[in-house]
């Protein structure tokens, strides 16, 4: 049986992460129990419906709760780091 | 020469086989030993002495009282711990969340904090922060840490001639104690295991105590 998590706010902002027992019933406006598909952290905003990671980059945008940069890395044998100056993939060597 | 017994220890002169009766004093030295056997009987007690400071009582209060013996209450997840009859004093031993090891282009969750709620004061043990894979691309492995080990995440990566491995930081470890009350009621905290491709552990929560 899989453990039921449950994020502490303080106001919209994750204060803490916490496993709660199976019968917990004490969900209310400070305690969220969230899921590994759409998951919490310290740190994270809740919007009312699911939790938002710190934006990495100021050009990333917002899909489905993960932060996507605006141009897809390439998919091929090479590593790369996004680099915001440019708003693009670097090669690392 | 009266016992100064048990207050301080005696000191008798042990008459030798040249001395006369009356040097040392032969009725003089059965008078002391006479007068520390008795102090000693009464330093003793008699069967089921009722007398607090001889032996014999404060044995049998020491045997009636038992060997303590030592009970854990142990925490996966959050809750209260009741404290036991007759239970004044615990120890807590408190793990926070392992972060979490993420591939790709965001850090892995930092672990949650446990934390025991003592009458004292909340002690509070935080979670191991989460790491990044620091390239992108190639293949991926790793394992999960053990359940409740509050260990981090663990990752690995190969893409062409690079390869590294990443693992997140522990949950940290603290050990606390406190005086308790009997019957009280004490939150505890669990913190869980960051977010990640490899996820944290969970933290736990030990209550280490003495039931006679």
């Amino acid at each position: 049986m899989s453990e039921r998590v449950v994020a502490v706010l303080d106001g919209n902002i994750v204060q803490n992460v916490i496993v709660v027992a199976p019968d917990w019933d004490g969900a209310d406006a400070t305690h969220v129990e969230y899921t590994t598909g759409y998951p919490a952290g310290i740190g994270w905003e809740y919007d009312g419906t699911g939790f938002v990671p710190p934006k990495p980059y100021p050009s990333w945008v917002l899909n489905d709760y993960v932060w996507e940069a605006p141009v897809a890395m390439p998919d091929d044998d090479q590593s790369y780091v996004w680099d915001e100056t440019s708003t693009s993939w670097q090669v690392i060597d | 020469m009266a016992t100064s017994y048990p207050t301080s220890l005696d000191t008798f002169t042990n008459p030798t086989s040249s001395d006369s009766l009356s040097s040392p004093s032969h009725s003089g030295l059965h008078a002391d030993t006479a007068d520390a056997i008795e102090a000693l009987q009464a330093k003793v007690g008699i069967d089921s002495s009722a007398v607090t400071s001889s032996l014999e009582y404060r044995i049998a209060q020491l045997e009636a009282a038992g060997s303590p013996i030592v009970k854990v209450a142990a925490f996966t997840s959050s809750g209260t711990w009741t404290v036991p009859a007759g239970v004044t004093y615990a120890v807590a031993h408190i793990r926070g969340g392992g972060g979490g090891a993420n591939f790709g282009t965001s850090n892995g969750g930092t672990g949650g904090t446990s934390s025991v709620a003592f009458s004292g004061g909340t002690v509070s043990a935080i979670g191991g922060g989460g790491v990044q894979t620091s390239f992108t691309g190639g293949t991926t492995s790793g394992s999960a840490p053990a359940t409740n080990s509050g260990d981090g995440g663990f990752l690995s990566q190969l893409n062409g001639d690079k390869s590294g491995s990443w693992k997140a930081h522990s949950g940290a470890y603290i050990v606390a104690a406190d005086t308790v009350t009997p019957a009280a009621s004490i939150t505890v905290t669990v913190g869980a295991g960051g977010t990640g491709n490899r996820a944290g552990a969970t933290g736990y929560v030990w209550i280490e105590y003495q039931e006679s």
